[in-house]
This record gives C-alpha cells, structure tokens and sequence, in this order.
C-alpha cells in the first residue's frame, strides 16, 4: 500500500475512533486485518426513517490509489432502498464515484450514507424495482424498508402483516430469503409473489 | 620742516628701492609693553615694566638715545612703570603714559632736568589701558581706562576737561582716534563685553554707534588708515574682524582666525586688505593677514622669542615690534616667511552627484613635473606592503591631471573641473562601486575562475589596480594545483627525453635565433605566471603525439622561446621548497661561465638515477624534467658556446624561483588589509569573499566583521539589497550571517481564526487545529506548496499534480475547477 494511502487511513481511522459520532454510537469502523486496506465499517438508521435503529454493516475496501480514488464501499446488511442494491449492497453515490475528492475522510463518508438512508435519491437509482416502489408506493416502501431493517440490521420495528405473508409464502414451500425478496417486489401480493417465485 | 623733508625722503626711498632697510633688532633690558614713534619716524619710544627708553632708529642700526626711567630707585614709582605709551603727532618733545595704577603720565623731552616727567594725571580709579593723542589737536590727549571711563585730557589746562562713560561701565581695553583726515571727533572704543562703540567728541553723553563686535573681551582696534568706514576689532576669541561701521547695523566684512587671543592689530599702510597683529598669549609670531584669507597668514616674522606686545607700520615695508623677550625688532617686509608658500593650496570637494572638484596652485610651467609627482604621491599614499613593488606602475592613473595654461595671476590659484572620464577613474565616484557590486561574482566557481572574472570586472570601470589585484590573487592561489597537474604530466617526456634521437642542427639554429628571447623570457616569467601555466598545459597536449615529432616541435618551441617557458614553469609554478641538487643551485648562483666543463659533469650523473619514469616522488620528477631536458639539449653538442648559454637560462631561473619562493598568504592578507585600509572596502571584502579558506584564519575576526558590516551597509544605502544579502550569506562568520535572520520576520496567521500563529507556522493556538494541509494526505505543508488562486485549497506541489492527472475537479471537493498554470 502507498504510503500516503497507508498515513491518511491511519489518521481517518483515529479520526473516527475519537469522533463525537462513536460516542454517539452512530458510525463504528473496525479492522478487518493488520493493513489498513480492508476495514468494516457500522451505520446506525437515521431517526425518523424505516431504517431506524437498525445497524448496518460496510464492507470498506481502501484501494491503492487512495485518496486519488475514492474507497470501495458496500453494504453487507441488506437493505431496501432505492440507491443500495438490495442483491449486492452496491451503493450508488456520487461521492463514491466521480464527486469524489480527496479531503473526504472515512467519516465524511461514512456519514454521507447515514445521510443517504435519510434522504434517498429515486430518480438515480441503484435498485430500479425499489426505486420504482419509493415513488409509486412510497408506503409500501416505507412499510418494506422497515421491514428488512428489523429482518437483517436488527430493527426494533417489526411489521406483522409483512412478516405473516413472508410465513405464509414458506409455508408454500419457497426459501425465506427468496420469499421475502419476492413480496417486496410485488407490493406484498401473495399471488404474484407466487407466481414471481415460480417464474 | 626737516621733519616733512626727511618723510619725504622716506617716500621717495620707499618708493625707489623699498627693500633698502636691513632687519636690525636691540634688547630694551626689559619685558616691553608699548611702544611709539614719533611723526616722522625717527624715534621709538618702548615702555614696559622695567623699561621707558627712547631709541632712535637709524638706517641700520638701533641706538637708545635716552632712558626715561631715571632718578633715585626710591623715587622710581609705578608711574615709571607703563601699560602703554603715545607719542604727540605734532609736538615732538610730548610722550604721555598709561600706568597700571591708574595714572596718565606726560613726560617733556625737552626738559633739560634729567627726569622728563611733567605731570600726572590721577584721574583714573583703575590702570589705564590706553592712551591716545588726536591726531591734529595736539593738547587733546584721551585715555581708557578698566574702570570704564574715557577722559579726554587738556595738556594746556592740565584738567580733564570731559568724561566718556558707556552705560555698562565695563572696562575700556582700546580707543583709537579716526584718522585724521576721515573723522576728526570720532574715536571707537573697544570694551571688555566685547561692545565696541563710536565716539563722537562733542557728544560725551552718549555714544555714536554701539554694535556687538565680539563674543568674549575686545584687546585691540584698528581704523583703516584710508577707508574712514573700516574698522578692524580683534579680541580674546581669537578672531580679527573687519566692520563697515557707516552700515546700521555694522556690516561684518571679513572674518580672520588666528591661533590664539589678539593683542593688537595694525592696518598696513597702502596695503588695503593687509593687517598686523600680534597675540596676547601662545603665538610669538607677528602675523600680517590679508582679510579676504583668513586662515593663512600672508606673511609672519618670527624673530620673538616670546610674546610680542606691540607692532606698528614704519612703512609699508617696514613693520617694528616689541615683545616680552625685551626685544625690539625692526622687519623688513620682503624677508618675511610666507606660510601661504608652504602649504600645498589644493581643495577637494565633492558635489551631490558624486562629481569631484580640485582646486590646487599653478606655479610656473617650469615646475610642472615635479608638481605632478606631488599630486601622484599623494595619489600612492598608502602602506608600503610587499605587494605594492610589484604594481606601481599601477598607480599612476590618479595623477592624470590636465595643466592650466593660464595661471590667475592675482592669487595664482587655479581651479579647475576635472570632466567626466576623469572622474570615472576616480576612486571616490559611486559608478565604479555599484557596477563592481553588480558583476563581482562570489561564489559558484573556482577561486582562479573567480578572480580572473573580477578582475575582467575591475577593469571593465578602470579599477586597473584593482583588477591587477585579483589576477594577482587568482595566480597566487591557483598555481599550485595547476603545477602539481603539469608535473605529473611531465612523465611520459622524461621517457621520451633521453632516448630520442637528437638533431643538432635544430638545436644550434634555435639556439641563434633563441639566446635574446630567453633572457627576455627570464624576467617575464616572474610576473607573467598565467601564461606559463597555459603554456605548461600546451606542452601536454604536444606531448601526446608521436614522440619523434614532438621532440621537433619542443625544440621548434625552444628555439623560438615559447616551449621554454614550458619547461621552467614546473619549476616556477611549485611553491615549496624545491630541493634541487645542491650543485645546480650553486652552479646558478655562480659566474658559470669560466667553469663550463665542470658545470655540465654532475649533471650527467644525476640524469641516470633521476629519470626513472614511474617514481611518484613529486621532487625528484621535477628534478627529473629539468635535468633531462638540459641533457636533451646538452648531450649532443658537447661544450659550444649557445648551448651553454640555454643551459644558463636553465639554472637561472631555477635558482632565481627558489629563491623567491615567498609565503604568498601573507602577501594576500597584506593586501587586502591594505585595501582595507585604503577603504576600498569592496575589494577588501570580495577578495576575502573569493579567497576565502585561504586567508581568513590570518585575519581577526573583529577587522572582518567590520569590514563585513561597512560593505553591507554601503551595499544598503545603494538598495543592492540582493546582492547584500548574498554577502552576509557568504561571510562565514556568525555575527553577520545572523543579519539574515534576525531582520527577516513573517507573521502567519490562522485562516480560521485569523489570529497570528506565534509557536509554529503550522498550527493554531486557538482553534487547536492544524492549518494549512495538504488536501491530498491531510497532512501539514512543510516546503513547496501550491494552491489554487481560485478556491485557495491546495498542498504538495506532487500531490496537487497527480490529482489533477486524474480529476480536474478541487482535492478539497469544493467544486472548483482548479486552474494551475
């Protein structure tokens, strides 16, 4: 790893681990081995939205051309939201891609996606079929949204109709995952999350 | 009648040959005071103390005709003692006498009784400084007196008849009538407060006139025997000044300085601008000045031996005088010491651009040599330094003064404006010292690369002493690398030398052609080190070719006295000592030529083991070289008369750099303490500057620092403020190197907080906080930075590059589209 690459981790890193935000218990960052080029990073939902509470997981890779590229950022945690592949966790931000500079830190990145969570970008979507949902359904979305957040990142709010159908769409036979991934798709109609899952 | 005959016979004889009387001189057995001469000048009268004599002055003699102080000792009062003595202009038998008890005495010669003292006057509270008689009344007698009064006495009636008295009753030191056809009441009194007034007798209330003529006491005044407006006034604050007194207020016309307080002063007759005064103190010389010269006398006469009291004119050209060595003197003007003569009468002034102008004294063309040679000495006066024998000639360039055709023939000065090429070579003129500032280069090259530079430099504004300085330097400090190089490459020759086949008839045609050249060379060698060492490395070059050939051309180089030079030059180049077999040595100092046989024998027998050509010892080569050359030379022609003298050269010039062998370090620090001295302190410091390691521990660092800090000031005044600092950076010496540092102080200030950064220029008090950081590392900027004039983020200048490779966009994502040119 560069050197500068390597000094600025160091220092983004101490920056995180001494910032208000840790105290907070809003952003963590943690290694993932020795070097500096592979770290895991944690978000908390921001208030007042589905993804309250939960606590979301981040694959961080910094690249070797770092801080002349941006870092490789992904979601482990599924998520539902229209700018996070709810498949691969790949998130879609400008920051991360060709708005990015150099004074960003680890932690400016890693509140820009809390901030992204609060405030998604429908009409640049990663996710088309969420996007879609976000602005057709927003309430189905909301409802889908907070769902995953209490399946995966440990949400606190849990939705009973939801969990019910994913319950019943099992009992049909379907791996849960699968089930679960076909209802939000489908506006959590059981007949076409069926015929979805069939297809 | 016989009186007006005889002055007019004195005329007549002035006029004839004024130089008819002789200096002649008698002891009046007592300290002088006073002194008169009767109207037609035949008679002195001399007072003092211990003396009241009557002497007559005859052509060429003095004789005392009568002494007045007679009587029984117990008779003999203060009243025989005078502070001053006047003679009656009209009647020849009346003397009068001041006394310092306050007494105005009248003594009649023609008394036949043995004392001619006729009446006293005690009028006065306090000593009479002195008394006058008017010019035309002959009854009117006037005294001053210290308690500050002035009475005017009539003889007839024996009474004072009136009583001047100035409102500050300060003392009367002087009262001289008008003379007789300009004013016939007025008198001017001179005071101890330094007032002088005018008198008009009619008028004993008040004074005419009242003007400050002095700072301190006024001794003496003198009206000008033809201009009823001058009066001279002289004083304890050594000065005479001359007053028109028809001005109101009086007009200062002429100021002379003497060296010491003003006893009197007497105007010379028909000389307007001359006057005689003798002083009261230090000076025993009686000075006649002319007024429009006031710091020279125009003549002196220096016979007293201690302090003259008294001059007065005989004539023109005759000037008598007393003093308190008892001596009466009588000066014949033409044999008077003109001190004007003596002093070289040349100014130098210097105008505000820098111009210089010399005013100096033309005499006669006759001395027109032995003048420039003055002005050349003056030009060379500086400290003898071993060195200067080698430049003199050097110096010359400051007498290049133009002669004035026609000289001013009233005061035969002449001035003159030098023109502007003149002054180009001046040494005074700023030019020369910013241009020199501006070309000399210090550092970056070798100290011989150095010189020569300057010294193209030096010479480039006319600085040829100079220049010859620094080429001096240069050889000085360079040969001995350039000597040791020629030396060792001397080697494949000494190879060569012996073995190759000799042709004789080369030789002995160079040798015909050669013998005037060499003896030339000999004494050019010596100054002209440069070309030696250029030539020294032609040989080398020569020396690689084929070696049959070589040997023609080395001898071709002979013959014509070019390769010679070559060949004595490692001789001459190396500085130590060279050990050259004794014989050798000897053999140069010797009258060679009546031993020739034996002269050549030694020298054989130390080619064989001198030769070997891989020995490294840097003596024996050198011995080497020169021994085979001569053998080279020698073998073959046996004892013949030009070989013989070619070989002379030889051990001439070896013997001769031998023995000059010279500690060249100290020639340096010679020279430029002597620049220094001279205050070229430009060349002082640049060649200290240049030289650097070589001299600086022989000079102590107190003289450097000062030399130092004077040329970085003068550097300053002329805004060369680069050029300053490039001097005290190469200094070496801490007291002025910390200028740079000390002087120089940038304030930074916190973009945040605006606050100035005092611990570090990188990190603020206040905020806690790091400024100014790289936008790439987020690390602080330590070096070359480089930031975006449009958004101001920016950092290391590499970092800033390789971001740009691939963004166009700010580092700092401001959004800017940062533009570096």
């Amino acid at each position: 790893m560069a050197n500068i690459a390597e000094q600025r981790i160091r220092r983004e890193f101490k920056e995180v681990v001494k910032s208000d935000e840790v105290a907070a218990c809003n952003i963590r960052v943690e290694l993932v081995n020795d070097t500096y080029t592979h770290l895991r990073g944690e978000i908390m939902g921001p208030p007042d939205t589905p993804y309250e509470g939960g606590r979301f997981q981040l694959e961080i890779k910094i690249p070797e051309t770092y801080p002349f590229n941006p870092p490789l950022v992904k979601f482990l945690t599924k998520i539902w939201h229209p700018n996070i592949s709810s498949v691969t966790g790949a998130i879609c931000l400008d920051i991360l891609k060709d708005q990015w500079a150099a004074a960003m830190t680890l932690r400016t990145v890693l509140l820009s996606l809390q901030a992204l969570l609060a405030a998604a970008e429908p009409d640049d979507p990663q996710d088309a079929v969420v996007a879609q949902q976000y602005k057709e359904h927003y309430e189905i979305f909301r409802r889908t949204a907070l769902h995953w957040t209490s399946t995966f990142a440990n949400g606190p709010k849990k939705d009973k109709d939801y969990d019910d159908k994913v319950t019943s769409l099992i009992n049909m036979g379907f791996e849960e995952h699968k089930a679960r991934v076909a209802l939000s798709t489908n506006q959590w109609d059981l007949t076409r999350a069926a015929e979805y899952c069939l297809s | 009648m016989q009186a007006a005959m005889h002055n007019m016979t004195k005329v007549v004889q002035d006029k004839v040959s004024p130089t008819h009387n002789l200096p002649m001189s008698i002891n009046c057995d007592g300290p002088v005071n006073a002194m008169d001469m009767n109207k037609d000048m035949s008679k002195v009268v001399v007072a003092g103390r211990q003396v009241f004599k009557i002497i007559e002055v005859e052509d060429d003699m003095f004789v005392e005709t009568s002494n007045l102080r007679v009587g029984k000792p117990k008779n003999i009062n203060l009243n025989y003692s005078a502070a001053d003595v006047a003679w009656n202009h009209n009647d020849e038998n009346m003397l009068a006498s001041a006394a310092t008890n306050g007494a105005v005495v009248i003594w009649n010669l023609s008394k036949q009784v043995k004392s001619k003292q006729e009446f006293v006057f005690m009028e006065h509270k306090r000593s009479v400084n002195r008394v006058v008689f008017h010019n035309s009344e002959a009854y009117q007698l006037l005294s001053g007196s210290q308690d500050g009064t002035m009475k005017l006495h009539d003889l007839r009636r024996k009474q004072v008849t009136l009583t001047f008295m100035g409102r500050s009753s300060e003392s009367v030191r002087d009262i001289q009538f008008c003379p007789a056809n300009l004013g016939y009441f007025s008198f001017a009194a001179a005071y101890e407060n330094g007032i002088v007034q005018i008198w008009d007798m009619r008028r004993p209330d008040r004074c005419e006139k009242h003007f400050t003529a002095h700072n301190e006491p006024v001794f003496a005044l003198d009206w000008h025997p033809e201009d009823k407006h001058w009066l001279a006034t002289a004083g304890r604050d050594k000065m005479i000044k001359v007053w028109d007194i028809n001005k109101q207020p009086a007009q200062l016309l002429y100021v002379v300085q003497t060296i010491a307080s003003v006893g009197r002063i007497k105007w010379r007759p028909q000389r307007r601008y001359h006057i005689a005064n003798c002083s009261l103190l230090l000076d025993h010389n009686v000075n006649v000045w002319d007024v429009r010269r006031p710091y020279i006398p125009f003549a002196c006469f220096e016979q007293h031996k201690d302090v003259a009291t008294c001059v007065l004119w005989k004539d023109p050209h005759i000037l008598l005088s007393t003093g308190k060595d008892y001596m009466l003197h009588q000066h014949i003007f033409q044999s008077a010491k003109r001190p004007g003569d003596f002093v070289i009468p040349s100014g130098v002034d210097i105008s505000i651009h820098g111009d210089v102008c010399l005013a100096y004294k033309e005499r006669t063309a006759a001395v027109k040599g032995k003048e420039a040679g003055k002005i050349s000495m003056f030009g060379r006066k500086t400290s003898q330094s071993r060195s200067e024998l080698f430049f003199t000639q050097a110096n010359s360039s400051l007498a290049v003064f133009q002669q004035i055709a026609e000289p001013n023939t009233e005061d035969e000065f002449a001035a003159q404006q030098m023109s502007p090429t003149q002054l180009a070579s001046e040494d005074v003129s700023m030019t020369s010292f910013l241009e020199l500032a501006k070309k000399y280069r210090l550092k970056g090259l070798t100290t011989e690369e150095l010189c020569r530079h300057n010294s193209a430099a030096a010479a480039a504004v006319d600085k040829y002493q100079v220049a010859q300085t620094w080429q001096i330097m240069g050889n000085i400090f360079c040969t001995k690398t350039s000597s040791t190089k020629s030396t060792s490459l001397q080697v494949p020759r000494i190879n060569v030398t012996p073995n190759a086949p000799m042709d004789r008839q080369d030789v002995e045609k160079g040798k015909a052609v050669s013998s005037p050249d060499n003896e030339v060379e000999v004494v050019r060698s010596d100054n002209d080190k440069e070309k030696n060492g250029e030539i020294s490395t032609g040989t080398d070059s020569d020396s690689d070719g084929e070696s049959s050939e070589f040997e023609k051309n080395q001898l071709a180089d002979i013959a014509s006295g070019l390769g010679h030079n070559g060949d004595f030059f490692f001789g001459d180049g190396d500085n130590e000592t060279l050990s050259y077999p004794l014989g050798i040595t000897v053999q140069g100092g010797e009258d060679w030529t009546q031993l020739p046989s034996e002269a050549f024998q030694p020298r054989h027998e130390i080619t064989g083991p001198a030769a070997p050509p891989d020995r490294l010892d840097h003596d024996s080569l050198m011995v080497a070289a020169v021994e085979s050359d001569a053998v080279a030379v020698m073998t073959p022609i046996e004892e013949s008369e030009p070989s013989e003298q070619y070989l002379n050269l030889n051990i001439d010039c070896s013997a001769f750099h031998a023995g000059t062998v010279l500690d060249y370090t100290s020639t340096a620090v010679d020279i430029i303490c002597c620049f220094a001295e001279q205050g070229d302190i430009q060349s002082a410091v640049s060649m200290l500057i240049v030289l650097g390691d070589h001299v600086r521990s022989h000079i102590d660092g107190e003289s450097q620092e000062n030399w130092f800090m004077s040329y970085i000031d003068l550097l300053s005044r002329f805004r060369l403020w680069t050029i300053a600092s490039e001097v005290i950076a190469l200094s070496h010496l801490p007291q002025v190197m910390q200028l740079n540092q000390s002087s120089t102080s940038i304030h930074t200030a916190c973009p945040h907080c605006m606050r100035t950064m005092e611990r570090s220029g990188w990190l603020c008090d206040r905020c806690k906080s790091v400024v100014n950081m790289c936008s790439i590392c987020h690390c602080p900027v330590k070096g070359l930075a480089v930031w975006c004039q449009g958004c101001c983020h920016g950092g290391h200048i590499q970092h800033i590059q390789d971001w740009l490779v691939g963004n166009i966009l700010c580092p700092e994502g401001c959004g800017h589209m940062c533009e570096y040119t």
